[in-house]
């Protein structure tokens, strides 16, 4: 247990650099993309006055390592200062998104998980027959249509011809909970059709494997020999990229987000990004990279679980 | 087996797990209970921006000034229809012979919406007073207006109290830690409040369009103990903050604002107006607007008649609408549809201190008689729009509505380069034009452009850029010909004519071609101090006869506004300057045959 309890400290430690490393990055970008965050509010109507007290307000007018100082103590105490935009404090700002990305990402990766890796497990045992075949071919056309075009054929069968479901919204209201049901089933889908495909490969190779041949010979029952011995063999790429999938779950999903109006991180994100909104970029940056480097820690902690043959050195 | 064992198990905890996010959302869902519009709610599913603000002098992008136009009210506001200025919270106003006094009498008897700032939340009478402090934020860039440049070198005393201020931020690198108090002893002493019922306003010089200025957004009148007790800037994290607690006089009131979720508005139970048939205003319950970040997602929202307004967006046009700009069977007759020319114009600007264009004004000429503006608003902008052949948009007094010099001759645009001094455009480099954006509309219109030119022999390229760099472009005079347009801030030709006076040079001003002409200049200070409407009208018709003989700009095109309504919005006309007013609107479930069918 001690060797654990020091490997999660030293990967914490490690943690510092990367999250120095992003910050520091998307800082350097943001100061290279010319285009003056005041100008683009005021627009055709410089005033110079206010550009002065707007720059003040949010230390733009201070030399740029001062600047990059600053807002670097202040992120590493997760304070990313009031949005350029909206004046709010982004921390809160992420927060209040967070709830709705979570009850989008979550269930949808959790339901597509179980799907996809009992899809991948079927369609390994009867590789290259007619239900690996059907398999493949819907999750590589589910895999190559763009998200938003299966989001907005859902949208207008099941919301406009059917009406059987609110086309886009937040929860709300007694029946509220039925705005989530069109942005899950896409989410769902989509996390369904990569986990299948992986999870296929990954027991593919495994069930070449000689101790596998030995296990059948051994006439344990297909499933025994797929679900003890292969499955447990594929898991070491499936926990790694379902980590890091957590923590894309959380930082959101765009384009779902956007079509059917979910309030989640993901469109803050982007939203910040537009408007040039340094303090949002920053915060929404900076959470997705916290998300990543604390999955990848988990992911690695559960392979060495998985499997013994991975010591944490 | 202990195989299957696990199996169950795993689908158990699978299932529980899910059970139990659907409780949450469940649980989630009735927490936020969520707004039951009545039948008479106004409800709008829209794809604007975010709002930002709900401080008037704040207010510089239209989702926020669509709102805060509900909530607060000026001295004066603009006629639905006409433009033209009407009373609002001003009964009456007088203008000094001289053109600089304005002395507004105040309606009495108009309160403020109740509000826990007032003493027991109890809602006082607003007086003049509030008028004074609510336009000195207007020059305040402590309280980060962004409406300064409207008043700060016209009031008596503006510049010097912005000057003042400007200061105060240099002492204070802390600014939004001064004491309220304090910042408020310091006055522009051309805003006075004479009496409680007499507002007054003196200029430095006389400003004909002023009362069209006042009708603004910025303009409106908050209650100051509103400012005080939520605090206008840079409060702590998660504090309520005044931006974000409207406190008006207006029909309706803020009743929720979930930023990228809704704003719900309710009407005011004791506003002061009444309808032209005598009832309360507002007409409606309220207004409830849901945040639809997808256009196409909005327009479903209308079509399956839980959103009462909407534009057309570009994926549905060709479903939705005729070439001829009516709408198609299963929609004509269904909506309402209403096409309004707003103001505003497209132009392509010519850097006027540089060769080539700058120098050449035979040039310049030739190039907007190449300018096919009718196959453009066909082809490129699906036939909504007008032909602009000169700065002043239609709707506008000034505008001359049978000038047509520039209508598309290639022949003669052919002829006058050859006098410009590049027959068939041959000793012209390869010109590049500057194209702000990602959009796709605008940049089909340039690249049409670009053929047209083509045609007589002009070889264009283009460059494009986001936005706050293209602008920077054209301040660098880096940029010879650019792509720009003008949306009007106040209904008056003095909006557009500004962009040309040779005061008014970007960055600082709306002169994007740094055009300088004296004879210009001194129609336009003359139009300024003329009080006679129909001589500044004349003033306004001969300034623009310059620009259109000068040609600073390769005139484009004006943008007419698409709105389709549900059959049972009545009252609602839409408004040439882009805003919204819902105060008459009226809902008539009755109703089956649209207002404007």
């Amino acid at each position: 247990m001690s060797g654990y309890l020091s490997y999660i400290v030293r990967r914490l430690a490690l943690t510092i650099p990367i999250l120095w490393g992003v910050f520091t990055v998307t800082f350097i970008l943001f100061f290279i993309v010319p285009g003056d965050p005041a100008r683009l509010l005021m627009g055709q109507h410089r005033d110079a006055a206010m550009e002065a007290a707007m720059a003040r307000q949010w230390g733009l007018d201070q030399p740029k390592p001062v600047q990059y100082s600053r807002f670097l103590r202040k992120v590493a105490l997760l304070d990313f200062g009031q949005s350029f935009t909206t004046k709010r404090d982004v921390r809160v700002s992420i927060l209040q998104r967070l709830p709705a990305t979570a009850l989008l990402g979550i269930p949808a990766l959790t339901l597509g998980a179980f799907l996809g890796i009992g899809a991948g497990l079927w369609s390994a045992m009867r590789a290259n027959r007619a239900v690996d075949n059907s398999i493949r071919f819907v999750t590589f056309a589910l895999v190559s249509i763009p998200f938003f075009l299966l989001a907005i054929f859902l949208q207008w069968v099941l919301g406009q011809k059917l009406q059987l479901l609110p086309i886009a919204g937040y929860i709300n209201g007694p029946w509220g909970w039925l705005h989530l049901c069109l942005p899950m089933f896409v989410l769902t889908l989509g996390n369904f059709a990569w986990l299948t495909r992986l999870t296929r490969t990954a027991i593919l190779e495994v069930l070449t494997q000689d101790y596998i041949r030995t296990a059948k010979a051994k006439g344990l029952p297909e499933l025994v020999v797929v679900v003890r011995h292969a499955l447990r063999n594929a898991m070491v790429p499936l926990v790694t990229n379902l980590s890091v999938a957590v923590a894309g779950s959380l930082s959101g999903a765009f384009f779902v987000e956007a079509v059917f109006g979910w309030p989640g991180v993901g469109l803050l994100a982007v939203d910040a990004i537009n408007n040039r909104d340094f303090p949002t970029i920053m915060g929404t940056v900076m959470f997705g990279a916290i998300l990543f480097v604390l999955a990848d820690l988990v992911g690695d902690l559960l392979t060495a679980y998985v499997d013994p043959r991975v010591t944490l050195k | 087996m202990r195989l299957y064992a696990g199996v169950v198990r795993f689908f158990a905890v699978v299932v529980l797990i899910h059970v139990a996010m659907l409780l949450v959302v469940g649980a989630l869902a009735r927490a936020s209970r969520g707004y039951q519009a009545t039948p008479n709610t106004l409800r709008l599913a829209t794809s604007a921006v975010q709002v930002r603000s709900l401080d008037p002098a704040q207010m510089s992008d239209s989702a926020s000034t669509s709102i805060c136009d509900q909530i607060y009210e000026g001295l004066v506001s603009y006629d639905q229809t006409t433009m033209e200025v009407v009373p609002s919270l001003a009964e009456s106003w007088d203008v000094s012979p001289d053109g600089t006094v304005y002395t507004f009498r105040l309606r009495s008897g108009v309160r403020f919406i109740d509000d826990p700032c007032f003493p027991d939340g109890k809602a006082r009478e607003f007086t003049a007073e509030d008028v004074r402090y609510s336009f000195t934020r207007v020059c305040d860039p402590i309280a980060m207006s962004l409406g300064s440049w409207l008043v700060e070198e016209r009031v008596e005393g503006a510049a010097e109290y912005v000057e003042r201020r400007q200061q105060l931020l240099e002492e204070h690198p802390d600014f939004w830690k001064l004491d309220t108090a304090d910042l408020e002893s310091d006055r522009v002493p051309g805003f006075e409040a004479v009496d409680d019922r007499t507002f007054r306003i003196r200029l430095v010089e006389p400003f004909a369009p002023f009362l069209k200025v006042l009708a603004m957004a910025y303009f409106r009148v908050a209650a100051p103990e509103a400012i005080r007790a939520y605090g206008a800037i840079g409060n702590p994290p998660g504090s309520d903050t005044f931006f974000r607690h409207p406190v008006g006089t207006g029909p309706f009131m803020l009743a929720r604002w979930e930023p990228d979720v809704e704003i719900v508005l309710v009407g005011n139970p004791g506003y002061w107006e009444r309808g032209a048939d005598g009832q309360p205003l507002p007409h409606i319950d309220g207004v409830h607007m849901v945040s639809r970040r997808d256009p196409h997602t909005a327009f479903m929202e209308f079509e399956g008649g839980r959103s009462d307004l909407t534009g057309v967006p570009d994926q549905d046009w060709d479903r939705v609408m005729n070439p001829d700009k009516t709408l198609k069977p299963p929609f004509a007759g269904r909506y309402g549809l209403q096409t309004t020319p707003r103001l505003q114009v497209s132009y392509h600007g010519f850097d006027m201190q540089n060769p080539p264009f700058g120098t050449n004004k035979k040039l310049r000429q030739a190039l907007n008689l190449a300018v096919d503006r009718d196959t453009i608003i066909r082809e490129v902008f699906r036939g909504v729009g007008r032909p602009a052949f000169g700065p002043i948009p239609p709707g506008l007094a000034g505008h001359d509505p049978d000038e047509r010099r520039w209508e598309y001759d290639p022949e003669r645009a052919k002829e006058l380069l050859a006098e410009a001094g590049y027959p068939n455009g041959e000793g012209l480099d390869e010109q590049v034009m500057y194209v702000s954006g990602t959009g796709e509309v605008p940049d089909r219109e340039a690249v049409a452009l670009m053929d047209q030119m083509a045609k007589i022999g002009v070889r264009i390229r283009l460059k494009m850029q986001p936005w706050p760099l293209h602008l920077e472009s054209i301040d660098r005079h880096e940029a010879r010909l650019f792509t720009l347009g003008w949306i009007a801030d106040y209904p008056d030709a003095e909006n557009f004519l500004a962009l040309f006076h040779s005061r008014n040079f970007s960055p600082d001003g709306p002169n994007s071609t740094f055009y300088a002409n004296p004879e210009f200049d001194a129609l336009y200070d003359r139009a300024m101090v003329e009080l006679d409407t129909a001589k500044r009208e004349d003033l306004y018709r001969q300034a623009a006869a310059v620009i259109i003989d000068d040609c600073p700009w390769l005139f484009t095109t004006n943008s007419e506004t698409i709105q389709l309504d549900q059959p049972w919005i009545e009252d609602f006309p839409v408004n040439p300057l882009g805003l919204f007013f819902y105060k008459n609107l009226r809902i008539n479930r009755d109703r089956t045959v649209p207002e404007h069918p």
